[in-house]
């Protein structure tokens, strides 16, 4: 018993980079009712781009953080401009064909730039393990945790009181109506997007100092998400949130019952899920 | 002069010259494919392989090849997924005719490639994969260079449980055929020694975070904990067992003493014991030679998977000297009874492909080297 902690601690880490990723995730399918599938190399590219600034170019990691996302963003804005923009109303098949397509072709291009081996981002806190209550964790794990609660704090502050906030609400449940009552639509897509994108480097730049960076992090971390999405509800922010924590919890409390089948435990939640409350845990009905 | 003649004319002056080109297309190339993981989590250490390979391709060619036939070398991106690999294979076989295959490192993959090269009769060298059954299935194509996983732990497993100086075990290990094979075999070589399994975790290769097996095994308190891991894995698991602050014992077969893993790890690998196909250290003239090599091409000293690569394309390259000729089954008659000399010593086969004669090596990482603390011969197995 003395190692639950241990595992609701280990669970909510990786949770909270789940949710981080899947917010996006849900907010582009939610707003723009496309299905990136390359949105795991948001998250990969904005480990690579911070790797790149603070060991190559020699910035600190703070500053590599923000210029990573912000450079993440960039990307995100323009691949919305050009691909996204053809995309729009394009049958989803074609959205999905796509954005798998893009994955492969971003994964390969971070192949060829920075090579096939793991690397590492230095984290800005002495490394070592610290001991609170019999849970062994680092400062790079609590950073994590503190970085998912602020952005829940802003995501939710900013769409209930701000303008755009409003707007994008308004646009999630009726498109045609929001731009009838003059809703600049392009520019919340643009907009959209770009925060996605943005939240994907975060979680990347933070797990790029837990674990390691390498091309193929993205892959996984799209499958991740679209099980968090679909377990959570499909576009709604609070169910990306909820959805990322259940299925870090689920997968680290079924690491104790069958390590091997860790991974199968996401997948048997979402089947459940999929049984019981078709529209996700806190999704609203889908037409 | 009609324009038939003038024709004629044209014909008859670029008859040497057509002639001469055709002479000298004479001396073909020898096509030998090799499926290597070239993407995925498992990239770094086939790009080794490969780097390895290409040397023992250079100095066949350097040394005037077969008659003047080159060896040329085409490469598949197996990513160590086994469907993907069998494809790279098909298209190495059918469209590209090579003679020779080498691959595909992980033993899922080997698996599933083994039966492709066996339809087609084409000699394949396997030079990473080490789970055991591989060489029990009755495939007179395949040939393995390296210990199986049984063969490592037999050697060792003693020498093993005087450094841990304890009888609790843990396994730690990757979910494909090599870390499972890894903790059934090594489980029964210490048991027998006295050993008490506590505990085995297996994870998967895509994983990042470990933390929740790292937890099951500290639950278990062994003495020594056994892993199995390629160097994406092998830096997450060193970094999050020295973060949760784990005592036990560490030995490890796979990737814990590459160049790539020491650059991430840096000083908290130190310590880990490896079991280990080859250490660039060792003290045999082929070995020098490819050592020597391999510094001056790529500026760092070989691991264990380039020292595969080196040796699989070695073999091949050998029989097709033995053979003095570039035909499937000639080189595989050449490589079943052949003795080479590789960069671990000599090398032959036994009736069911599986390599012995080599040294295997017990190694402590200090100051991010492999020390030899120990060294076996493999002697040829039943």
């Amino acid at each position: 018993m003395d190692f639950i902690p241990q595992y609701v601690f280990n669970g909510l880490v990786v949770g909270c980079s789940y949710a981080l990723i899947a917010v996006g995730l849900t907010a582009i399918f939610g707003l723009m009712e496309i299905a990136n599938f390359a949105h795991g190399q948001f998250y990969m590219l904005g480990a690579y781009f911070s790797y790149w600034l603070t060991r190559i170019v020699g910035l600190d990691f703070w500053t590599g953080l923000v210029v990573s996302i912000i450079g993440v963003m960039l990307l995100g804005i323009i691949l919305e401009r050009t691909l996204f923009r053809l995309l729009r109303g394009a049958s989803l098949s074609s959205s999905v064909l796509a954005t798998i397509a893009l994955s492969i072709f971003l994964e390969n291009l971070a192949l060829n730039v920075w090579g096939p081996r793991p690397q590492k981002i230095l984290s800005p806190f002495e490394t070592g393990g610290i001991e609170f209550l019999g849970v062994f964790t680092t400062p790079d794990r609590l950073l994590m945790l503190l970085a998912t609660a602020l952005i829940v704090i802003l995501l939710h502050i900013g769409l209930r009181h701000t303008q755009t906030g409003k707007a994008i609400r308004a646009t999630f449940q009726q498109r045609e109506a929001a731009a009838l009552v003059g809703i600049d639509i392009d520019r919340l897509y643009t907009l959209t997007f770009a925060i996605g994108a943005g939240l994907a480097a975060l979680a990347g730049v933070l797990l790029g100092t837990i674990f390691v960076v390498q091309p193929s992090m993205g892959g996984i971390a799209t499958l991740k998400a679209f099980v968090v999405v679909t377990l959570g509800g499909i576009s709604s922010f609070a169910g990306g949130i909820a959805g990322g924590l259940v299925l870090g919890l689920a997968e680290s409390f079924g690491a104790i019952i069958a390590p091997a089948y860790k991974d199968a435990v996401g997948f048997i939640l979402v089947m459940l899920v999929l049984l019981y409350r078709p529209d996700g845990l806190l999704g609203k009905k889908w037409s | 002069m009609s324009k038939l003649s003038f024709r004629a004319k044209v014909l008859f002056a670029t008859l040497p010259l057509m002639l001469a080109t055709s002479i000298s297309s004479f001396a073909e190339t020898i096509k030998i494919g090799a499926v290597i993981p070239m993407t995925g989590p498992v990239a770094d250490d086939g790009a080794a392989v490969l780097k390895g390979a290409k040397l023992a391709v250079k100095l066949f060619n350097d040394a005037g090849g077969l008659n003047g036939d080159k060896i040329e070398l085409l490469v598949e991106d197996g990513a160590c997924i086994p469907a993907q690999s069998v494809a790279g294979a098909e298209k190495l076989l059918s469209a590209n005719k090579v003679v020779a295959l080498a691959g595909a490192f992980c033993s899922s993959s080997t698996g599933a490639t083994m039966d492709v090269a066996l339809r087609y009769k084409v000699p394949m060298v396997a030079g990473i994969s080490t789970a055991p059954n591989l060489t029990e299935r009755g495939n007179r194509y395949l040939f393995r260079i390296q210990a199986t996983s049984q063969m490592l732990a037999d050697a060792f497993a003693p020498k093993m449980m005087e450094i841990a100086g304890g009888k609790k075990v843990a396994f730690l290990v990757v979910n494909d055929d090599w870390g499972r094979s890894i903790a059934q075999y090594y489980k029964a070589s210490l048991e027998r020694g006295g050993a008490q399994a506590v505990t085995t975790q297996i994870f998967d290769t895509n994983e990042t975070d470990l933390f929740s097996y790292i937890t099951n095994v500290k639950r278990a308190e062994p003495d020594a904990i056994m892993m199995a891991a390629n160097t994406q894995n092998a830096v997450t698991l060193t970094e999050q067992l020295r973060q949760m602050n784990v005592k036990s014992k560490l030995f490890a077969e796979g990737s814990f003493t590459a160049k790539s893993y020491y650059d991430a790890v840096g000083k908290k690998g130190d310590g880990i014991d490896g079991l280990m196909a080859y250490v660039s250290s060792f003290d045999n003239p082929v070995n020098k030679t490819f050592v020597d090599m391999y510094k001056e091409a790529y500026g760092e000293l070989p691991n264990n998977n380039a020292s595969a690569g080196f040796e699989e394309l070695t073999i091949v390259t050998n029989a097709i000297k033995t053979a003095g000729k570039a035909e499937s089954e000639a080189i595989r008659d050449a490589i079943a009874s052949g003795t080479t000399q590789g960069p671990s010593g000599e090398i032959k086969f036994n009736e069911k492909g599986q390599g012995y004669g080599f040294t295997v090596f017990l190694t402590r990482n200090e100051n991010s080297k492999p020390v030899v603390e120990a060294t076996a011969l493999i002697a040829k197995p039943n």
